[in-house]
């Protein structure tokens, strides 16, 4: 590296922490990434992938390869219906026509309300209700109706809004997955205008889907950082310890000694991977959040599973499928969640997806994700024969949807949800969407991303679920000074 | 539908004679308005009733505190003139601590900081400015309680002139911090300032208590300022009326009959009557018809407006908001009846007048709610436990007493099997529970009683079965309570209003809906007469 101190050193090469790198290394910043390679994070996100179009044009990823395609429709299968939500209204509302013609005509004046919603809560994420209540004189305009959607439960907005149980089901489950919330905590309407649904409400979009996933988008920023010159990629076991001056974090000692300083440490790591490398007493923060991945299941099968109620294809189109979703199985599976119990009648977003390994039989894999999946069950943690049984649920609630299934499967891995502390700021849960909160009830507030100033010399990227990946990133590149044309690092 | 006759025998037909029935009608006939209260039970009350758990042992069946009644209530209506006596005014918490070092929750922040100091030294320090400081917040927001809604223009343009009688102008915004505060979760607001888990959970049930939110829920922090305010008007706190809430309500009798009110009981409203869209009276369940162009209601607001056939006249939006209301209760009640006055470990027996609230932290709440979530109780139940014939002797025998203990979280409706089978299970953990802090209690019990949720609502009828006639989060208070559209006690139908605990501010037993919703009847007659 030519300089003897580097503008940022950015710890754990997750999404955000490369959107950062490649932000300030493309402004001609000297960057370092040291790649964690721990479990874990790069996992979530799955095969659906959200990106800031802001962050896709102003890197300018397109260049690099990235590809964006079109949302995932999503398939609601129950015993006697199957209901597909296309990025389409018209195609919805004819699916919908199918099972409710009341809803089909519900349907528009829904979409609209919760794009209204979000535009609104864009503007005003950060107002007080309670200073709301104090001054509201009036009801039935858009400020009263936006307070409302703000407070309210998603229980109660779906059943507003339609009769059917499973689009109301389909609705909740995408609202909810991840974040922990319960659909009858107040607030969790709010969901409804996470950036990831929207494509289904909506024509204009801040965030489009990566063609590949979660895996190309990487691949994409890995590439994009090997053309700066002023940018390095290193292994985490390279670091030895952390380096604090007085009450600031300064850089990194490596293994082999050699100290690297830097202006500003940027963290997308746990807080218990931090404290490892904390050699002195020192400021580092105590944990400020407890996050949570959801559980998810990956199963490597010979062949396609035919669900039952799916048009021939729509499985490995591309489309997720939510198996028999309805919110009083989401309520029940919450109250699971939350009692630290292992829940028996799963609610399963399901993909089928090519394999990532590519030899052998076995040339597709199937991905349940599983919404409200404790860290920890009262009997202990995910190890041995509790893991067995999560999987063996989770394969019978497939099988019960897709006979043969279990026949097929060739081997399975379980990628346990994962109990972890980080050192983020309040507001949004973790460093990506699909990360959830231990706290159970907690509805995580839709606000743009905020860059997070932990300590002197350490950051925090806060992410956002109203914005895609990157976004928080290039907010935190752009408050280290990074903005195309300024030259001075801010010094943190 | 029959037609009503013109020449009405009563101006206003108050339904329901719980505590805000009886307040509102007896306010309107104060203001020389012929007013007829239809109770449809055979005793007046409601939810306010003293009852026998057996032969000798009476006690507050449902509600067992008052409070605090509403200060303008309590001076209009005479009630200390009429004999309403109180045995005691200024109820206290103790949080009870299975190893005898409880904590004191009391007006004396030296006295609470003391019996926290055993706990957390630094929770002791920090209590003294969180309590002052939601007093003080609680002042702020106090016009907002009391004087009614700030006026506004919905319910269909007629909203505008039904101020309450102090002059309802918004109240100035709190500043940000606060604000972002009571937004949030009483579990956020709590682990931020102490360390106790004992003084959070107090705390946090101390203020949850009767709604199905969780401490960890969004906008719970502010029910812990509402409390605090309903005891800034009405300067006390909970107090015990003597001879139970059924006392309370026998004074309130004689406040609605020197007024006046004609009251009515065994006389069920089945079904509203309407002269060209406009309400003109009632027709009871045995077909009787009552007649009278002006309705105030103290009934669950969707019963009277969707079940009552008033459904035709409203907006399709505000029904469907309607059956959204969240007014499912999750409060056992049990009664105990007491061979001996009851000893808990540690506890200094004069504290046996104040609240004792068994909820150890805010873990235990949480998963208290989870299982209530799957339609469940656990063993982690919280208690509120009272003990009135500790200064009300007219209620038992010389020597023995009464326990009267709400119970939460308790689900309505069962995952698994029905309220029938499962009634002992529930009495018999309340049981085990109270053996932890009294180990002698359970064996004095000589009678006991259970009412579930399930029994509540048989028991309330229209009125529901909710404490506070629905969850106090943020889309159900103020002026979305109960629905945006029929909030300030008026409804979009003409000649129909709302005065049970499910309207503005909130539920308890204190009057204060009925008196706002006389305010609003009053200033409608008056415009128009």
């Amino acid at each position: 590296m030519p300089a003897d101190r580097l503008d940022a050193i950015v710890l754990g090469a997750d999404i955000e922490g490369l959107f950062a790198a490649v932000a300030m290394a493309g402004a001609g910043r000297h960057v370092c990434v040291f790649d964690n390679a721990l479990p874990g994070v790069d996992r979530v996100g799955g095969e659906d992938c959200l990106v800031s179009l802001a962050a896709v044009s102003e890197l300018d990823l397109v260049s690099h390869g990235l590809r964006l395609s079109a949302p995932p429709p999503i398939a609601g299968i129950s015993a006697e219906q199957t209901l597909v939500l296309w990025p389409d209204m018209a195609a919805t509302q004819a699916s919908i026509a199918t099972i409710s013609l009341r809803d089909a005509d519900a349907w528009e004046s829904f979409c609209a309300r919760i794009m209204r919603g979000a535009a609104a809560n864009a503007l005003n994420a950060d107002a007080s209700l309670t200073n709301w209540h104090l001054a509201a004189t009036t009801t039935g305009d858009l400020a009263s109706e936006t307070a409302f959607l703000r407070a309210t439960t998603l229980e109660r907005v779906l059943d507003e809004e339609f009769a059917s149980p499973l689009l109301k089901g389909m609705l909740a489950q995408g609202a909810l997955l991840g974040t922990g919330a319960s659909p009858r905590a107040p607030g969790s309407a709010t969901l409804l205008m996470r950036h990831s649904l929207l494509s289904l409400f909506g024509e204009t979009l801040p965030s489009r889907h990566v063609a590949g996933g979660i895996q190309s988008l990487r691949d994409t920023l890995l590439a994009s950082l090997k053309f700066c010159n002023t940018a390095e990629v290193r292994h985490a076991k390279e670091i030895k310890s952390l380096q604090f001056e007085k009450d600031g974090l300064t850089g990194v000692v490596l293994q082999d000694g050699t100290a690297m300083r830097a202006a500003a440490v940027i963290s997308t790591l746990r807080q218990d991977r931090l404290s490892a490398w904390n050699a002195a007493p020192s400021p580092l923060p105590a944990a400020q959040f407890d996050f949570a991945l959801p559980g998810q299941v990956r199963f490597l099968v010979r062949s396609v599973p035919a669900f039952k109620g799916a048009p021939v294809g729509l499985a490995t189109s591309g489309a997720v499928l939510r198996l028999n979703p309805t919110l009083e199985r989401l309520m029940k599976a919450h109250g699971a969640y939350r009692a630290r119990q292992l829940e028996q009648d799963f609610c399963l977003d399901v993909r089928v997806v090519p394999s990532r390994s590519g030899t052998g039989p076995a040339r597709w894999e199937v991905v349940a994700d599983v919404p409200f999946v404790p860290t920890s069950t009262k009997e202990g943690p995910w190890n041995g024969n509790r893991r067995e049984r999560l999987v063996a649920a989770v394969s019978k609630a497939i099988e019960a949807w897709a006979p043969g299934f279990e026949a097929s499967v060739e081997s399975s891995e379980l990628l346990e949800p994962i109990e972890a502390k980080t050192i983020m700021e309040g507001g949004a849960p973790a460093t990506l969407e699909r990360q959830a909160m231990l706290d159970p009830a907690c509805v995580p507030a839709l606000r743009p991303a905020a860059p997070g100033r932990v300590t002197k010399g350490l950051w925090s990227i806060e992410p956002s679920l109203v914005q895609g990946a990157g976004a928080a990133g290039l907010a935190l590149a752009k408050a280290l000074g990074v903005n195309g044309r300024s030259k001075g690092v801010a010094d943190a | 539908m029959r037609k009503a006759t013109p020449g009405a025998d009563f101006e206003v037909i108050v339904l329901g004679g719980g505590i805000n029935g009886l307040v509102c009608a007896t306010l309107l006939a104060q203001a020389k308005r012929r007013v007829v209260l239809l109770e449809a039970r055979d005793t007046l009350g409601g939810f306010c009733q003293t009852g026998e758990i057996a032969p000798g042992y009476r006690v507050s069946t449902v509600s067992h505190l008052v409070g605090p009644l509403d200060a303008d209530v309590v001076k209009s209506l005479k009630l200390a003139k009429l004999g309403l006596q109180f045995s005691t005014r200024q109820v206290g918490v103790v949080a009870l601590s299975a190893d005898g070092s409880h904590i004191v929750l009391g007006d004396d922040l030296r006295h609470t900081a003391q019996s926290v100091a055993p706990h957390s030294a630094a929770d002791a320090k920090a209590w003294a400015p969180f309590e002052t400081r939601l007093k003080r917040t609680a002042q702020h927001i106090q016009p907002w309680v009391h004087a009614g809604l700030p006026g506004g223009s919905d319910n269909g343009g007629r909203g505008g002139f039904f101020g309450g009688r102090a002059a309802s102008r918004p109240v100035a915004p709190l500043d940000a911090e606060m604000a972002t505060r009571l937004d949030g979760s009483l579990s956020q607001m709590l682990d931020d300032e102490f360390a106790s888990d004992l003084l959070k959970g107090a705390v946090a049930f101390d203020a949850v208590i009767g709604n199905a939110l969780s401490p960890s829920m969004g906008g719970t922090a502010l029910l812990a300022v509402l409390k605090r305010a309903m005891d800034v008007q009405n300067s006390g706190s909970l107090s015990h009326p003597q001879g139970g809430a059924g006392g309370l309500i026998s004074v309130l009798a004689k406040a609605a009959e020197a007024a006046g009110v004609r009251v009515r009981v065994n006389a069920k409203a089945a079904h509203f009557l309407f002269d060209n869209g406009r309400i003109a009276g009632v027709e009871l369940a045995n077909g009787e018809a009552v007649y009278a162009p002006h309705i105030v209601s103290s009934l669950d607001a969707r019963h009277t407006l969707l079940k009552m056939g008033a459904e035709r006249d409203l907006p399709l939006g505000l029904k469907r908001r309607l059956y959204g209301f969240r007014n499912q209760g999750c409060v056992a009640k049990v009664n105990l009846a007491l061979s001996a006055l009851p000893s808990f470990k540690g506890l200094d027996r004069k504290f046996l007048k104040d609240r004792l609230l068994i909820c150890p932290g805010l873990e235990y709440l949480e998963a208290s709610f989870a299982a209530c979530e799957q339609g469940a109780f656990s063993s982690e139940l919280a208690l509120e436990i009272t003990v009135p014939t500790f200064h009300d002797a007219t209620l038992a025998r010389p020597g023995h007493h009464v326990m009267s203990i709400n119970v939460m979280y308790v689900p309505r409706t069962l995952a698994s099997g029905t309220w029938d089978s499962a009634k002992g299970d529930l009495l018999t953990m309340v049981a085990s529970k109270l053996r932890q802090f009294a180990p002698e209690l359970p064996d004095q019990v000589e009678a006991a009683q259970l009412f579930t949720p399930e029994d509540l609502e048989a028991m309330g009828g229209g009125a529901g079965n909710h404490w506070h006639g629905g969850d106090m989060s943020m889309d159900q208070l103020g002026i979305f309570r109960p629905v945006a559209g029929a909030s300030r006690s008026v409804t979009p139908v003409p000649g129909l209003y709302l005065c049970g605990a499910g309207t503005h501010p909130c539920g308890g037993v204190t009057g204060t809906n009925g008196r706002i919703a006389a305010d609003a009847v009053l200033a409608y007659l008056g415009q128009t007469s």
